[in-house]
């Protein structure tokens, strides 16, 4: 799957452990998200939708 | 600048579970010594002194479970990709050796079999190596 959690994150200036931080969640977990080694599950990718404000299909798109 | 280190609950609980470990561990080999040089003491005691490190293995137990299910999602997932491969790895170690043991093949520090102490020692580095190549792949 792929994702924008990236550019996203880059945009607010967040590093990958603000970003683990307000996800309750592993440094780890956000870069292999990020890297697209891990899809996370549906509660976490709502999470991040709803951090960002943003329907899930604009983070997250079938290859 | 160096970031503040804050142990996460999974974390604790995995120091928790060590402490109870060591507790376990050293009320084992206090019990094996009351054993050994108690022989006089009425059946009742010296069962109750065999149970003795059951109590401190529960704790144990209990704690590794909560560390368990207070890891995050990718945390879980390595562990359980890891029990999943130390659990296959060790039929395949056991069965490999019984065979040679029932064909008379004699590995040279197991000529009965793996003996229990075996069985965990051969899941333990399993689990190590599955935790090494699980976390390696998310990387």
């Amino acid at each position: 799957m792929n994702n924008s959690l990236r550019e996203l994150r880059a945009t607010r200036e967040w590093s990958q452990s603000d970003l683990a931080g307000k996800l309750n969640v592993s440094r780890q977990t956000v870069n292999a998200i990020e890297t697209e080694k891990y899809d996370p599950s549906l509660p976490l990718a709502f999470k991040i939708a709803r951090l960002f404000k943003l329907p899930i299909e604009e983070i997250f798109s079938e290859r | 600048m160096a970031e503040d280190h804050v142990p996460s609950p999974a974390c604790n609980r995995v120091t928790t579970g060590l402490l109870w470990l060591a507790a376990a561990t050293f009320i084992y080999l206090v019990s094996l010594w009351l054993l050994k040089h108690h022989s006089d003491w009425s059946p009742a005691a010296r069962i109750a002194v065999t149970l003795a490190p059951l109590l401190p293995g529960i704790f144990y137990l209990r704690a590794l479970l909560k560390s368990f299910w207070q890891m995050d999602e990718l945390q879980r997932r390595i562990q359980i990709e890891a029990l999943g491969f130390a659990l296959a790895g060790t039929v395949i170690v056991l069965t490999a050796v019984n065979v040679f043991a029932a064909e008379g093949i004699r590995l040279v520090n197991y000529p009965s079999g793996l003996g229990i102490g075996g069985v965990y020692m051969t899941t333990f580095i399993l689990w190590s190596v599955g935790v090494s190549i699980s976390t390696f792949r998310y990387r």
